[in-house]
């Protein structure tokens, strides 16, 4: 590896590592001491074995070699005669001591390689799995994306070249397929480009305080043309709290869920969107599901959708096989869960959680102006 | 409509873009012209004195917000940009700095032309006389003289909040406006961090004056971004 083999401990605040280290001998001393009047000194020592094991495993090297010595100094000062000094009339004590420090440099020593080696093999581990996700999404990206550029490439050229002997209404099919493949290579980049987003970690997350109503109508606006002719129902309760969450982000949530639902099921089948609060009385989550009314997921695929460049066992739809992936990424990385259910009454439900964390921000509202009957107007 | 021909200046460095939208633009009754980089692109505007300056953000020499801020210390022609998707805080720094609207590429021929008539008839509603004229699309009708709103035949009524936020969103009609900027015209400076108030207020606005507040027809959200009144 080209870089330096990075100490994971030194990104840590490196001196509260080394506050720690003495808070916990001083833990280990108050132990001992508790067991003093029953154990004789090489017994007390054992006490503070864990405490430098801990230490090492938790904050590194230094602070553990700093908790070893502590931990010999604090044995010497307060459990060996004569006590509250560093003198040792005895020369076995010393030898005991001596002995008692080597142990804890080298058990520190020991743990403190057996983590850095557990990370080192995690690290590279996931090196492996990038550079395998890398050369998969590679091959499956090319060829996703040069299906609809052949369409659009296929109709424009047969436009041009036969546009003498073409009649308006072919022309019209054409160019019609051409943007319509076109559309449907954008969507394939905007998911391959926030895929690559979400795997390099690059993704901001900016949350803020939202109804789960305006995210819904972003999305359900967004796709107009699209679902123009679907049936489908929204189910907001009036008293759903408002959520923190990245508004573009889930707005792209409900995009994929959606275009699954358009692509997955008959041009008939509704769609519903509904949400509810969990948890009581302060709701802790909000529960989100986009169910369809199509043919469902077979069994086995609930769990196979979410993974990458994977369509279940359906027939291709024509997608990446990302839509659900990203899906996943965002909820996640806002701390909620996404899974699909095979619903009793037919159809797919794919359902989704949002933390409901911290203070929700106060709204002052004002009062309502004289009643008019506005009520009447949906 | 005015019998003469308005100019639009179109600042954008690909050549494919650039026949794709002579082609629309000259079609739709525009006079176009057309610079290549911003630094021409500021020159033209003082030369010809478009009507509308449509500007590409990925342009070779100058920064897209350089470019905007040249033009905003002289000029009020309002500014569409053209910009690519998830780059949401940018949009907002466009806007900040006097960008009018902007497009997500890849956009249809209508979404521009919708932009370009929001963009001028707002610069032409600096006239009074066509200030006082309601406001109205589809069943929704707006009185800013008389301060009345209608569904149809029926008036509804707003708190003061409601009407002060839906007024902003007519005087802008068709153009997005930031979360922030209505957060600052209708609760003030001090209340810069409550941004959930205007989100709150639009939700009470959508139930009073959309069919269906979950798809709304009028009040379109940009998410990350803010607010567009729909004109057509």
């Amino acid at each position: 590896m080209q870089q330096p083999q990075e100490d994971c401990y030194t990104s840590y605040n490196v001196p509260m590592n080394y506050t720690w280290a003495t808070l916990i001998v001083v833990i280990c001393t108050g132990v001992a001491a508790m067991l003093h009047p029953f154990f004789n000194i090489s017994d007390l020592a054992l006490v503070y074995l864990p405490g430098i094991v801990l230490v090492a495993s938790r904050f590194g090297r230094g602070p553990s070699v700093l908790a070893s010595c502590l931990s010999v100094l604090a044995l010497n000062f307060f459990f060996t005669q004569p006590y509250f000094t560093l003198f040792v009339e005895n020369p076995r004590v010393v030898l005991t001591l001596v002995v008692i420090l080597l142990v804890a440099l080298v058990i520190s020593t020991l743990t403190t390689r057996t983590h850095e080696q557990t990370d080192a093999a995690q690290r590279a581990a996931v090196q492996v799995e990038t550079e395998r996700l890398r050369n998969s999404l590679l091959s499956s990206v090319s060829h996703d994306l040069r299906t609809p550029l052949a369409g659009v490439t296929g109709a424009l050229s047969s436009t041009l070249e036969g546009w003498q002997m073409l009649d308006d209404s072919t022309r019209i099919d054409l160019i019609q397929n051409a943007y319509d493949e076109s559309e449907r290579l954008s969507r394939l980049l905007t998911n391959v480009l926030e895929m690559t987003r979400l795997e390099a970690g690059g993704l901001t997350v900016r949350k803020e305080w939202q109804p789960m109503e305006e995210v819904v109508g972003a999305a359900l606006t967004r796709l107009e043309t699209r679902l123009r002719d679907r049936l489908i129902s929204v189910n907001l309760p009036p008293d759903l709290p408002l959520v923190p969450l990245d508004a573009v982000l889930i707005e792209q949530v409900f995009l994929n869920l959606l275009e699954n639902a358009l692509k997955y099921t008959p041009p008939a089948a509704q769609i519903s969107i509904s949400a509810v609060a969990v948890g009581a009385p302060q709701p802790s989550a909000i529960q989100v599901t986009v169910a369809d009314h199509g043919l469902g997921l077979r069994p086995g695929d609930e769990r196979l959708i979410f993974e990458k460049f994977n369509r279940g066992t359906q027939p291709s739809g024509g997608g990446t096989g990302l839509g659900l992936t990203i899906c996943q990424g965002i909820v996640r990385v806002h701390g909620g869960q996404i899974w699909a259910e095979r619903r009793p009454e037919g159809g797919a439900a794919f359902i989704f959680t949002l933390p409901i964390s911290g203070v929700p921000p106060r709204v002052e509202l004002e009062p309502e102006p004289a009643p008019c009957g506005e009520e009447d107007l949906a | 409509m005015s019998s003469t021909q308005q100019t639009i200046l179109l600042i954008e460095d690909e050549l494919p873009i650039r026949r794709f939208l002579r082609t629309s633009l000259i079609g739709n009754g525009y006079h176009l012209v057309e610079a290549v980089t911003g630094r021409e692109g500021v020159q033209m505007t003082a030369s010809v004195r478009p009507d509308c300056i449509i500007l590409d953000l990925g342009l070779p020499d100058m920064d897209g917000l350089e470019v905007v801020r040249a033009l905003r210390g002289w000029i009020q022609t309002p500014i569409i940009v053209l910009t690519a998707r998830g780059q949401e805080q940018d949009k907002i720094a466009l806007l900040d700095a006097g960008t009018d609207d902007y497009l997500t590429k890849p956009f249809s021929v209508g979404e521009l032309l919708a932009r370009i008539r929001a963009a001028l008839r707002h610069s032409s509603q600096v006239r009074p006389e066509l200030r006082d004229l309601p406001f109205q699309v589809g069943q929704l009708r707006v009185d800013l003289a008389m301060r009345q709103v209608f569904i149809g035949d029926d008036e509804v009524h707003l708190t003061p909040i409601e009407y002060r936020l839906l007024s902003i969103l007519v005087r802008h009609a068709g153009k997005v406006v930031t979360q922030h900027q209505l957060l600052r015209e209708v609760w003030g400076p001090e209340y810069a961090d409550a941004v959930h108030y205007v989100r709150v207020y639009m939700q009470h606005l959508r139930h009073k004056l959309e069919a269906d507040p979950a798809r709304p027809a009028y009040f379109i959200t940009e998410p990350g971004v803010g607010y567009r009144l729909r004109i057509d």
